[in-house]
């Protein structure tokens, strides 16, 4: 087993840091179900801000999305750097292996930043630019131009309206 | 001299546009994260869409999420996470140049897979049942109780008591009375979920495929301790769609909270 100075051996990992990783990501899955139950936003306010208002905490600050993600991250890193290797890897293998997470990041960062920042703050003078965005979930009816002189049939009052209604509950 | 050596006493383990086995592995390992990382942008652009829509419409999609049944997901991710441990597995003992190893181990990761698969095939039987499947049947009504079947009514009568048990029936009630109506949104709320499930099931159902044939190739003897880069590269794979799940799944069965 030991290293042959020409005949470079692969680096055999041992099962036993196999079975720590597997009962590590166990307790990880058993941890993020336990956060998913419990309301970390209403938490967090309490802890950070005294606040003891119920229904709910005053404003969505994604505690449990977060926590969630952070947890699935963790998961996602030791099966990378365990059961794929990586940690046993070249640099160029590293450097491989992030490029493709790198890019999502930058994907979802300029794609968030974006959707996320829109109509804010929230308080602002109502300005441009708002684009209209069509409603996927219920386009607006157009004319039949097989018939003519038929208009289109009246929006029905009470739909969500057609424009992107971001910092908006659609609680209400 | 020594590397003619070597080459000629096994042909067959280095192709011939490689120095040597080093770099041979290398190469196959940067390929294999190279289409690894197509894989990563392919469910990120999903999971971009996805994020923007609940973004769009909380509630609704928050509403979608606690009718999908997340203590089946979370037993399937279990499953999965057993599956990529027999996958490394099979790649340790491939790593030892132990055949029979493989071919143990590799069964043993499409039996666990199938068992995810099963259960989510199960999944989808449910949601049919409840009417969630967009396109097919998808109602802002509920089913009643009489139309579900039993299988379906038996684990509302668990997730009753669940509820009463964590006292997470008050908390739901406090903040809105529960509507039995759906709001129409949440059917984009499945069809992100069908789509992005359907997806990593047919990874898996390929996986289980090219398994099949690692398998026949380990019964040849076709490895040893100095060539398995076939098994090795594949164990990438099934990490990987094992890691698309392990996001997957908090994503989609656990937004309970508003």
């Amino acid at each position: 087993m030991t290293e042959h100075p020409r005949e470079e051996h692969d680096h055999v990992v041992s099962p036993t840091i196999y079975i720590a990783v597997l009962l590590t990501l166990m307790a990880l899955l058993g941890l993020t179900l336990v956060a998913a139950f419990i309301d970390l936003d209403e938490h967090m306010a309490r802890i950070m801000t005294g606040w003891t208002g119920r229904p709910h905490a005053p404003e969505a600050m994604y505690w449990n999305m977060g926590v969630a993600l952070l947890i699935a991250i963790t998961k996602a890193g030791l099966i990378i750097l365990f059961f794929m290797h990586i940690k046993y890897g070249s640099r160029l293998a590293w450097a491989f292996a992030a490029a493709g997470f790198v890019w999502l990041g930058i994907l979802l960062t300029l794609t968030l930043a974006d959707y996320l920042s829109r109509n804010y703050p929230p308080g602002a003078p109502k300005g441009p630019p708002q684009y209209p965005t069509p409603n996927l979930m219920r386009p607006e009816p157009r004319p039949n131009p097989e018939v003519p002189g038929a208009s289109a049939a009246p929006i029905q009052p009470g739909l969500p309206d057609t424009g992107l209604s971001f910092w908006k509950n659609d609680n209400a | 001299m020594s590397e003619h050596l070597v080459t000629e006493i096994a042909p067959s383990l280095v192709s011939p546009q490689f120095e040597d086995r080093k770099q041979q592995k290398e190469s196959a390992t940067l390929g294999m994260w190279v289409f690894l990382a197509t894989e990563v942008l392919f469910f990120g652009g999903l999971f971009a869409t996805y994020t923007i829509y609940r973004h769009l419409w909380p509630t609704a999609f928050r509403q979608g999420s606690l009718d999908l049944k997340w203590y089946l997901g979370g037993f399937n991710t279990g499953v999965l996470l057993l599956s990529s441990f027999c996958m490394a597995m099979a790649v340790h003992a491939a790593a030892t140049g132990s055949n029979p190893g493989i071919v143990r181990w590799l069964t043993l990761t499409i039996v666990v897979g199938g068992v995810f698969l099963v259960i989510k095939g199960t999944e989808y039987y449910i949601e049919y049942k409840e009417h969630l499947v967009p396109g097919l049947n998808f109602s802002t009504t509920k089913p009643d109780e009489s139309q579900v079947g039993p299988l379906v009514r038996g684990l509302d009568r668990f997730e009753e008591w669940f509820d009463r048990l964590t006292g997470q029936e008050e908390a739901i009630q406090r903040e809105a009375p529960w509507p039995e109506q759906r709001k129409p949104q949440e059917e984009l709320f499945m069809l992100f979920y069908f789509i992005m499930t359907c997806i990593h099931a047919t990874h898996m159902i390929i996986g289980i495929c090219v398994m099949l044939v690692l398998i026949a190739m380990a019964r040849r003897r076709a490895f040893s301790a100095k060539y398995h880069n076939p098994v090795e590269m594949f164990g990438l794979y099934w990490h990987f769609v094992d890691i698309v799940w392990v996001f997957l799944f908090p994503t989609l069965y656990l937004l309970r909270q508003p």
